[in-house]
């Protein structure tokens, strides 16, 4: 981070922001123009996204289709490879590049769903217990050591575990697993602003309570909740594929799942597990890119 | 001493919401008679089961048996080994220790010369490159890095063993695994932390007193920036725990990892259940250890 | 003035900082002598360039910082030449310092006596246990009481007055020939003030220790130094004894200081300084202060006036003072 801290403007937080919109593109592209690995973040995060909205037109051949006379065909610099696969295929003749493409998918799918899930949990668990204090906010911070103790994949893999995992309840089970982060950083950017002078005026002229946490809580919190959430779309991404990778994920085509075919042919076909974790590893790095790049852009404040 | 009795007295309501968090989990996952008959059992054994095992009193008392249960040890006999289920997971508790500490060790001798190095050198080529490398730590799956290091120094290299234990050279290259992305976590934050303290009063007094640059850095700035690196750390063994479980799969570590994969693929409750509160008590433990050590060298919250 | 007296020789420094917005002259064409045991006090308001003179000749200016000009001469050797072990070897033990920020100036995380310890043990040929007795000495010697408990004590645990002593004592554990004290009082209330100051006057003296004392507060000089140099946008603009900075200033921004003082008497009304300090990216033409200077001329704003002995012993650098204008009356 410190590498775009030097190389981009931090912007004012100011508690109301009523900037008109022509103002605030101008000032957001000037930076993101400067800042390189900003530029790289985004333009890694919109291809992939280009990708996987395209898949069907993209991909060469169908992610399932099964050919038998192509059976672990190298990439095509390899001896035995051809550029009719790419990447090679896997042990049952399909094609790599095809099911990597449609595997961005399923996993910017799942990544970005359950980052929503998640969010939505923690920033209305946050907004009303710091908002609020007493039990929920008790309760809450025995939850947040609790959420400490079990990792969030383990956590995932014991409901998985006993439930058929859909991509529905996929991006459920991440959702409820992640909430924590943004509970605690909405919790305690709420606890200050309640004490400003403009939240304690609409207190005192009887604004409702639900009013003021829409109105002025919410808009405050929302730069530090979009920091997070880009960051967590990286790690929902990795959460996914470890349990594709275990064989608990859904019944479809992820990078997960692709890697882990790939797994026991290591030794003879050592593209078919390499090409999706490559495929996995730049993406999570153009949302690392993105995500340091918005934190100084909108919240120098949060740190890692 | 008093407030390590505080702090241990904080684990109870911590540990009382995991057991809850767990029963909640098992108790909407499904029928366990489901499980542990065959499917052609008749209504009736199902019904003598279920009363045996306690699941037709209502919700709350349950759990109560349940927590009651775990105090004492019992958390039911495991369907795969056939015998009580704690002694079976506490008995691979040494194996992911032995991985945890050896991780541990790897990736602080790693992270502190090259967060040292590239904070001192800020902004040249060799910070750029750690820099580099230690978001690619961040970003590559722990799975895969894993993988990759069998099929380099195990199918290509035949330096290191695929798999199992026996040997430090079992031993290598899962602690990599685990190591490295560890390693690059604490180098981010080794780097930022020392830019911080190099900029302090306290240095620049150092530097007008004579010391040598080096110094400087090892002994005045170095124990002020592992400070926060040991907080966040210790924040994050969960996530490292929740790495090892998988890393621990992929070489066939027999440590807890291996064990609860396993179980939660039989669907041996019991074990489960063991597992995820041993892997709890491991973290609240490991978290306890991380805040004492700070107290310990941070004289301003000592007591 | 004899030169075989002189400790620290500045001349015509230099000392910019490369920033991404342009080069900043913080230091801009500094020259002033200092004698040995002799207290002299460099003041100015914030942004004049007083600390990064001092850090200049401490040998401390960091990145994009540089010194691009000029010389220092300490005992017959030019600091800027030297090499960054060699001024290891003069820092703490020839030239010590003491910091604005006693809080934040030591570490917290090292008793602060192992902090008095540490400069012995690098520049004195003597044990752990020798460097202990010392320490606790000095302890004394600034006027901690229970000298033996401090030693072992955290920073925290002390107070803002007992930490700038504490760094009194690591400035004076080497018995340096000059110490430099960057406001030295400012962070601290006003009775410990006086104490500080006390203790650093007669330390000096005792030691016979060259002062060197930078501040933007007038009743600081007024206590401790022997000759004032009056510093604005990088220069010094006068220079001469106390009395004469008191009681006869030649510069209007001398001038100008003074009326901003508080004083004990009181008579007068206190005037703040009309404008700003300019943007050090953007420094005005001619003389730098003429943005502000009540007095001034058509000259001010083009031509830069060379500093000159006004009366014996008297420096200034301005316009007014010069013969052809026919000398300013002020005061």
């Amino acid at each position: 981070m410190e590498i775009q801290k030097e190389t981009s403007t931090a912007p004012l937080t100011e508690p109301s922001k009523k900037n008109t919109t022509k103002y605030s593109i101008i000032k957001w592209i000037i930076p993101l123009l400067k800042s390189k690995t900003g530029m790289l973040g985004i333009s890694i995060v919109a291809i992939v996204c280009f990708t996987a909205v395209f898949a069907p037109l993209l991909a060469p051949y169908k992610p399932e289709k099964v050919d038998f006379s192509a059976i672990s065909t190298p990439p095509f610099w390899m001896d035995g490879g051809s550029f009719n696969h790419i990447l090679g295929t896997d042990n049952l003749g399909r094609d790599l590049l095809s099911r990597i493409i449609y595997g961005a998918q399923i996993s910017l799918l799942v990544g970005i769903s359950s980052v929503g899930v998640a969010g939505v949990i923690g920033v209305i668990i946050g907004l009303t217990s710091g908002y609020y204090g007493g039990l929920v906010d008790t309760l809450l911070m025995r939850f947040v050591d609790a959420n400490i103790a079990i990792p969030s994949i383990l956590f995932a893999l014991v409901v998985l575990g006993f439930m058929s995992p859909t991509i529905i309840t996929l991006i459920i089970v991440i959702g409820v697993s992640s909430w924590i982060g943004y509970a605690r950083v909405v919790r305690s950017e709420v606890l200050s602003l309640k004490e400003r002078e403009y939240v304690k005026a609409a207190k005192s002229i009887g604004v409702r309570n639900g009013t003021i946490m829409r109105r002025h809580l919410l808009p405050n919190v929302s730069s530090s909740v979009i920091v997070i959430a880009t960051t967590s779309v990286a790690t929902t991404i990795i959460t996914e594929a470890s349990l594709s990778f275990l064989g608990l994920g859904p019944q479809a085509v992820t990078w997960g799942k692709v890697l882990s075919d790939g797994r026991d042919y290591l030794s003879t076909s050592w593209w078919i597990a390499t090409f999706p974790g490559i495929a996995i590893t730049i993406t999570v790095l153009g949302i690392i890119f993105l995500g340091d790049y918005l934190r100084d852009m909108l919240d120098p404040r949060i740190q890692e | 001493m008093k407030y390590f009795l505080n702090r241990t007295a904080q684990v109870i309501p911590v540990l009382l919401i995991v057991s809850f968090i767990l029963f909640f989990l098992v108790h909407i996952s499904g029928d366990p008679v489901d499980i542990m008959l065959s499917e052609n059992a008749t209504e009736e054994d199902r019904e003598t089961l279920r009363q045996s095992l306690g699941l037709d009193k209502p919700f709350i008392i349950q759990y109560f048996i349940f927590l009651t249960n775990m105090i004492t040890g019992d958390f039911g006999k495991s369907i795969i080994y056939g015998q009580a289920a704690l002694p079976i997971v506490l008995e691979r508790i040494p194996a992911t220790f032995e991985l945890m500490l050896a991780s541990i060790i790897l990736s602080t001798a790693i992270a502190i010369p090259l967060g040292v190095l590239s904070a001192v050198k800020r902004n040249s080529p060799i910070d750029l490159l750690i820099s580099g490398i230690s978001i690619l730590g961040k970003a590559m799956p722990n799975f895969w890095v894993g993988l990759m290091l069998i099929l380099l120094f195990s199918v290509n290299l035949k330096i290191f063993p695929v798999s199992g234990t026996g040997s430090v050279f079992h031993l290598v290259l899962p602690a990599i695994t685990i190591g490295s992305a560890m390693a690059a976590q604490m180098t981010r934050l080794l780097r930022s932390n020392m830019l911080d303290v190099l900029s302090q009063d306290y240095i620049r007094t150092a530097k007008s007193k004579g010391v040598k640059r080096l110094s400087i850095v090892y002994i005045h700035a170095l124990r002020n920036s592992l400070l926060p690196v040991i907080t966040v750390i210790a924040l994050q063994i969960s996530t490292l725990v929740g790495g090892a479980l998988i890393t621990e799969t992929i070489f066939s570590w027999p440590g807890l990892g291996q064990l609860t994969i396993e179980a939660i693929n039989a669907r041996d409750m019991a074990v489960v259940q063991a597992c995820v509160i041993t892997i709890a008590v491991f973290v609240i433990i490991v978290n306890l250890i991380a805040d004492l050590i700070y107290r310990f060298v941070d004289p301003r919250i000592r007591y | 003035m004899d030169k075989m007296e002189n400790l620290l020789q500045v001349k015509e420094l230099k000392t910019h900082f490369m920033t991404m917005n342009g080069v900043v002259p913080s230091v801009n064409g500094v020259t002033f002598n200092i004698k040995k045991g002799e207290k002299v006090a460099l003041v100015g308001e914030s942004g004049s360039g007083k600390s990064v003179t001092s850090l200049s000749i401490m040998g401390l200016i960091e990145e994009p910082g540089k010194i691009v000009n000029g010389s220092i001469i300490f005992d017959e050797r030019n600091l800027v030449d030297l090499r960054e072990k060699e001024m290891e070897k003069i820092r703490g033990n020839d030239i010590a310092m003491i910091f604005q920020e006693p809080l934040t100036s030591l570490n917290p995380l090292f008793p602060v006596g192992k902090q008095i310890r540490e400069s012995l043990l690098l520049h004195q040929k003597i044990t752990r246990k020798e460097a202990k007795q010392r320490a606790i000495e000095l302890l004394k010697k600034v006027g901690i009481p229970m000298p033996e408990q401090v030693y072992s004590s955290y920073p925290h645990s002390l107070s803002g007055g007992m930490r700038q002593r504490v760094m009194i004592a690591i400035a004076l554990s080497c018995e340096p020939k000059l110490i430099i004290a960057d406001e030295p009082t400012t962070a601290l209330d006003v009775t410990i003030q006086a104490q500080i100051l006390g203790i650093l006057n007669e330390l000096s003296e005792l030691e016979n220790t060259a002062l060197l004392i930078i501040t933007h507060d007038l009743g600081v000089v007024a206590e401790i130094a022997d000759r004032v140099m009056v510093m604005y946008c990088g220069q010094i603009v006068e220079e001469a004894d106390v009395f004469s900075i008191f009681d006869s200033p030649l510069h209007p921004y001398t001038e100008a200081l003074l009326k901003s003082t508080p004083r004990l008497n009181g008579q007068e009304k206190l005037a703040s300084i009309e404008g700003r300090v300019p943007n050090p990216l953007h420094m005005p033409k001619g003389c730098t202060f003429h943005t502000r200077c009540p007095y001034a001329i058509e000259k001010c704003s083009s031509n830069v006036p060379a500093i000159q002995e006004f009366r014996p012993n008297h420096h200034v650098r301005c316009w007014l003072a010069d013969e052809e204008e026919g000398g300013i009356k002020i005061g």
